[in-house]
């Protein structure tokens, strides 16, 4: 009847593939039947649809568990194939239980590998953030902060948000809970948790009231800091702590499962929001802001908005907020901005991992092969006793997937093992880290890797397998002539794929070690040997109350210090090289035109006391130094270092003298002059403009980085150092006693486990090629071992045996090495973003890596081919 | 055959299913008197696995009826009860009812 819908084919066939022989066309029949005369004129085509599905997927359940009790062969479905499958790959394995173990362990290796790198992909990556509807959250100037009155214009003005708020970072002693300690925390705006979708534990959160000066002191805890300070108590809430000198109630307490956006956050306060207070809220960009975007708004009509009232701002004052200002507005996915710097490094290290996996399925490739090339003699007498070639392929593509499987459930087991213990070994300022765990994504995606790959190995040797011809196998006593060329060239092409893969591993690992070693020798403008450095931290007492009584302090803190025994200099800085974020402000030189148009200039800046400079180790290039004569009460006088001079006079030499005006006229000060440059930040990105101004003239931090150069070989000891301190006043907290080099060294230290992590997985590969090589051709060598022999009686020396021989491997292996720097050479380019000081296609590298490889690579072959040489003619004729 | 076997739970429904509808009837037939009458989904799967393996025990017949001459039609397999079958299911309702016999399951229930 024209008109009836088809019974969906795909069903058809799955049923048809399940059920047994003899019932298949009836129970078909009586299906499509019922299909057509009774459901789809009841139900119609989609239900219709549906039900045949369900009957289809009950039906094969059903199979699935009943299937094994009917021993008639005749009834045999599929299910009872594979169940005797699975049984033969399990004795098979018996029969050779090294290469079973082999080949599961290298499968084991690759996903394990790989599953454990997707992991922390999926973490930190893949995953959407930890807060209801994530999607809408953005970061608005994403490389930027903003000040606190450009933020508040924000949320009056800007539409299609429904909530915009911002944060900026703070740390603070909290005492009266034991022994003073610092804490990590948060100034938020107040809705900012509710933005987050975060409902408070205990307590409550802030009320939009609690911004105003004066009403703000309350404070919300994370889990982790009321277990730890307060033991977990009730009574926290509603309790008061000296935060910061300021006695602070504790109005809540956020659940444990929270993911801060700021890691490691221990408290939220609001905001302090007092327009009266120039510098706070014009004069620093301190805010960073984030918001959310109201449903139904898209990215594109958001930043559209945005971009108007930051066009509104700069017209509003074109001093402060240039173009270039103007286009960082853009909002981008709060998301994408948390992981951008990890994203190109995470999915690199992915990359590695999959080749790894690849070189490892090469590897049980071949192993497979040579081992289906022993059991010529069974698979012939099955297909003799009528088996089809289709049916040893099945066989044996079971047999691989039962391998694959184990491997795959080995390898899984392993990723946990590591993720469980490496979790701490995790790089430093990994985003999200703790979100890396085993999910349901990532066991997924090793079910999947194990599938492919079970397939990738097993198709190849499966298909071959079966097409072996019976007849030459059975009438022969055992194969006196080599087998045909063809016959090793699947061996060939795995080996040269292994190759061509561990090329690419280890010039991409080469690459980072190239690039790492560029980093630890760059110049980072400070001398970091025999330095320590600590944070002091003045209480907030009414001692410390006034800037005189501040200034008094670290002036005679610097000079103590500096005659401890062994100090050569000290000094005190706001900010450390490598350790602390900058803050900038728009600056503008004396004199200078600046177009209208242009951007304002901005740069850093910090406030310097006693011998920073020379204890760091900055040479002073123009002018002098800020000393005792820069005086409270005097004129303003900044040292700038040599980009700022540049940049504002375009000279170093032009600059002493003359005047600079910062944040938009709150500071006006003389040149007086010039220090070189210095790292700010991690190796690898350029230092900014920056400005230094005496702690005298501007003494409002409470918290100083002290500096102390010890004399040259020897060491200062942290307890004199802390004692110094102590002497002056032993309420002042004393904190991070650390050498410099250790921070220097952290800071590139993201880089440097990224390296080192690259150069396993080539030191991995290098393995495993080599492995595969040796493999082939003790294989060959095998196979050929008569051929040697006749060679050998026929006169041919050791020498051109061994020759012969491991030409065999030189093949493949050149061209692997040269396949794998065609591949190298198109694949380093998206590696430029984390390479540095290193070209992409850096010729060191590339002309190394191939020549070693190659090198390695004919020495596996060396072992096998000196055995081919050593072949005795007479004992293999004789043998035979 | 008779002696010692005992019918599973579904082989019982499927027999019974059978008789209900005359005892003569093909797949389709058994497959939807059962959903109907049990009330809980079947599939045509199980229903012929069953089927098929009752008469490899001989408690039914099958034969083959000739196909139409509309469609292509295949030819349908009918399925009977035979005398071995209905002596089991008795002995197995027999079996069933001394079993039941003084126990209340309502009462179990509520204590």
């Amino acid at each position: 009847m024209s008109g009836t819908p088809r019974s969906p084919r795909m069903a058809t066939l799955l049923l048809r593939w399940v059920l047994p022989a003899a019932d298949r066309d009836d129970v078909l029949g009586e299906l499509d039947r019922e299909y057509e005369e009774c459901v789809v004129p009841a139900r119609g085509g989609t239900a219709a649809r549906f039900w045949y599905w369900r009957q289809v997927l009950g039906s094969i359940l059903w199979h699935a568990r009943q299937g094994g009790r009917d021993r008639r062969a005749r009834r045999r479905g599929a299910f009872d194939r594979l169940r005797l499958d699975v049984r033969f790959a399990f004795r098979s394995f018996g029969r050779a239980p090294g290469f079973a173990a082999l080949s599961v362990a290298t499968i084991a290796l690759g996903i394990g590998i790989s599953t454990a790198v997707f992991s922390v992909l999926n973490g930190v990556v893949l995953r959407p953030l930890p807060y209801p509807d994530a999607h809408e959250l953005v970061r608005l100037w994403p490389n930027w902060n903003l000040s606190k009155g450009v933020m508040v214009q924000l949320v009056d003005d800007v539409d299609g948000f429904s909530a915009i708020h911002g944060h900026v970072a703070a740390r603070e002693t909290l005492t009266g809970q034991g022994e003073p300690t610092e804490l990590y925390g948060v100034n938020v705006t107040p809705g900012y948790l509710p933005m987050l979708g975060v409902v408070p534990a205990r307590g409550r959160l802030f009320g939009p009231d609690e911004t105003v000066p004066g009403r703000g002191d309350v404070v919300v805890l994370s889990e982790g800091t009321w277990r730890r300070l307060f033991g977990g108590a009730e009574s926290v809430i509603g309790s008061t702590v000296e935060l910061g000198g300021k006695t602070t109630t504790v109005v809540g307490v956020l659940p444990a499962t929270f993911r801060p956006l700021i890691e490691g956050a221990e408290f939220w306060r609001p905001m302090r929001l007092d327009p009266d207070d120039f510098s706070d809220y014009h004069g620093i960009a301190q805010v960073t802001v984030v918001g959310r975007l109201s449903s139904g708004t898209t990215l594109p009509a958001a930043s559209a908005a945005v971009l108007a009232v930051a066009n509104a701002q700069r017209e509003e004052s074109p001093d402060s907020y240039g173009e270039e200002w103007v286009a960082a507005s853009a909002p981008v996915s709060l998301h994408h901005s948390l992981v951008s710097t990890s994203r190109g490094a995470l999915w690199t290290v992915m990359g590695a991992a999959g080749f790894l996996l690849l070189i490892a399925c090469a590897n049980v490739a071949n192993l497979l092969l040579a081992r289906a090339e022993s059991r010529h003699r069974e698979i012939a007498i099955r297909v003799g006793l009528g088996a089809s070639a289709g049916r040893v392929a099945r066989q044996l593509l079971t047999e691989s997937t039962v391998m694959g499987m184990l491997g795959g459930a080995i390898g899984i087991g392993l990723a946990a093992a590591v993720l469980r213990s490496a979790s701490a070994a995790l790089p430093p300022g990994l985003p999200l880290s703790e979100s890396v765990a085993l999910d349901a994504r990532v066991v997924a995606f090793a079910l999947a890797a194990t599938l492919l790959t079970s397939v990738l190995f097993g198709l190849i040797p499966a298909l071959r397998a079966s097409r072996l011809d019976p007849q030459r196998y059975l009438r022969e006593a055992s194969p006196s002539v080599s087998k045909s060329a063809n016959g090793m060239r699947m061996n060939r092409l795995f080996v040269g794929a292994e190759i061509a893969l561990a090329v690419v591993l280890a010039i991409g690992a080469g690459l980072m070690l190239r690039s790492l070693q560029e980093i630890v020798g760059v110049d980072t403008g400070i001398v970091a040997t025999d330095v320590t450095t600590m944070r002091v931290r003045l209480p907030a007492t009414s001692v410390y109350a006034g800037d005189s009584q501040r200034a008094d302090f670290f002036g005679r803190l610097t000079r103590r210090l500096a005659r401890t025994g062994g100090v050569r200099s000290a000094g005190a800085g706001t900010f450390l090289p490598m350790e602390s974020g900058l803050i900038s402000a728009v600056y503008e030189a004396e004199g200078v035109e600046y177009p209208p148009n242009q951007p304002p200039p901005h740069a850093a800046f910090q406030v310097v006391l006693g011998d920073y400079f020379s204890s760091l180790g900055i040479p002073l290039l123009a002018g002098r130094l800020l000393n005792a004569d820069d005086v409270a009460d005097g004129p303003t006088a900044g040292v700038i270092n040599a980009r700022l001079a540049e940049e504002a006079f375009g000279s170093v030499a032009a600059a002493v003298g003359k005047r600079i005006i910062m944040f938009g006229g709150g500071a006006d000060f003389e040149v007086v002059g010039v220090v070189a440059n210095s790292l700010q930040q991690a190796p690898g990105e350029a230092s900014a403009a920056e400005a230094f101004f005496s702690y005298r003239q501007a003494s409002w931090w409470p918290s100083m980085y002290l500096i102390v150069r010890a004399e040259p070989g020897t060491t200062v000891a942290a307890d004199d150092l802390r004692a110094a301190v102590w002497d002056l006043d032993p309420g002042v907290p004393v904190l991070d006693v650390r050498p410099m080099d250790d921070i220097v060294r952290r800071a590139s230290a993201g880089r440097r486990y990224f390296t080192l992590l690259l150069t396993g997985f080539g030191v991995l590969a290098l393995v495993l090629g080599s492995i595969g090589v040796y493999g082939l051709m003790s294989y060959a060598v095998n196979e050929r071992i008569y051929e040697f022999g006749i060679r050998s009686a026929l006169g041919a020396s050791r020498q051109r045996i061994m020759k012969h021989a491991v030409r065999e491997a030189a093949l493949p292996a050149i061209l692997g090495v040269a396949a794998g720097c065609g591949l190298a050479a198109a694949m380093t380019g998206a590696m430029r973003g984390t390479l540095y000081g290193v070209a992409a296609h850096d010729p060191l590298t590339f002309g190394l890596v191939p020549v070693v490889l190659l090198g390695v690579a004919l020495l596996a072959s060396y072992l096998p081919a000196r055995r081919a040489a050593a072949i005795d003619p007479k004992r293999l004729m004789s043998s035979e | 055959m008779g002696k010692g076997a005992f019918l599973g739970e579904f082989e019982q429904l499927v027999l019974l299913a059978l008789l209900r509808i005359g005892n003569e009837g093909y797949g389709m037939v058994v497959r939807q008197e059962l959903e109907a009458t049990t009330g809980r989904p079947v599939t045509i799967g199980a229903v012929y696995a069953t089927l098929a393996r009752l008469e490899d025990k001989k408690l039914l017949s099958s034969w083959r009826v000739a196909p139409e001459p509309h469609r292509g039609g295949r030819s349908r397999r009918f399925f009977r009860v035979e005398d071995a079958g209905r002596a089991v299911l008795a002995e197995t309702r027999g079996m069933m009812e001394r079993m039941w016999d003084g126990v209340d399951v309502a009462d179990e229930v509520r204590s």
